[in-house]
């Protein structure tokens, strides 16, 4: 299995350039403000379809938010 | 049984098993939550298994055997019943067991060796004495053939571990037969 490790995760800083609140992108993604929470700090890696639905949601791609180190 | 008939039933299976876990209910909020869920449901179950196992000595020590008996078989069915829901996604626990870590595999046998040996003990003690090790529930005057029936028990007990030794070893040299025949 090739050795690839998450990088910093920057859903954070798009949301912010989205003008998006945390609680406001949770609404539109479907999941509750605390999961949006946990995946800006780094603690919990979401699903392929919810990184789909933040990036879309943000203008952005899975890519940029959640870049390989 | 054809292959669709027995995929049919693996589905009902699930579909009833996560009803009834109610994995797809509101309550169990959303992906990050839901995941939170079954880690605390695991740990719950690990725990809730391991005080079944040492209720079921208690009871053994104070001579309820019937109910120690029924907390040693509800800790085995969930058990049961996790491994046959994860056989349903086509998950085999019995060989992913097998690559538990060394430390967790000596925690598990300590647990469960020293909950089978009191239990065990307690079980030759009540037939030998004709009471419980602690408290009088169930006394009786020992019986005259008390100590070759112990003896049996002792004899049964070891055939008992060594078949299970015996199998877990065929069953892996199967698996590994098996894994060189899918390597060709």
């Amino acid at each position: 299995m090739p050795d690839v490790q998450a990088g910093p995760v920057r859903v954070k800083e798009s949301r912010k350039i989205a003008g998006f609140t945390q609680a406001q992108l949770a609404e539109h993604v479907g999941v509750s403000r605390q999961t949006i929470i946990s995946i800006e700090r780094g603690d919990y890696a979401p699903s392929v379809y919810l990184a789909l639905r933040i990036a879309a949601t943000l203008k952005s791609t899975v890519e940029q938010l959640f870049p390989l180190a | 049984m054809s292959s669709t008939d027995s995929r049919s039933i693996r589905t009902k299976f699930i579909a009833v098993a996560d009803s009834l876990a109610g994995l797809h209910d509101e309550s169990m909020g959303d992906e990050r939550e839901a995941l939170v869920i079954t880690k605390a449901y695991t740990f719950a179950l690990v725990l809730g298994t391991a005080a079944l196992m040492v209720c079921g000595a208690v009871f053994a020590l104070f001579g309820y055997w019937g109910f120690a008996l029924g907390a040693v078989l509800f800790g085995g069915l969930q058990s049961y019943l996790a491994v046959a829901y994860a056989s349903a996604h086509g998950v085999s626990l019995f060989e992913l067991t097998e690559r538990t870590s060394p430390a967790r595999k000596r925690k598990t046998a300590i647990v469960f060796g020293v909950v089978a040996c009191v239990m065990f003990g307690a079980r030759i003690f009540q037939m030998l004495s004709g009471s419980p090790v602690f408290g009088d529930y169930g006394s009786t005057e020992p019986a005259s053939d008390a100590l070759s029936e112990s003896i049996g028990l002792v004899v049964g007990a070891v055939c008992g571990v060594v078949a299970v030794l015996v199998f877990g070893v065929i069953q892996k040299k199967r698996r590994q037969a098996r894994d060189l025949q899918d390597d060709e």
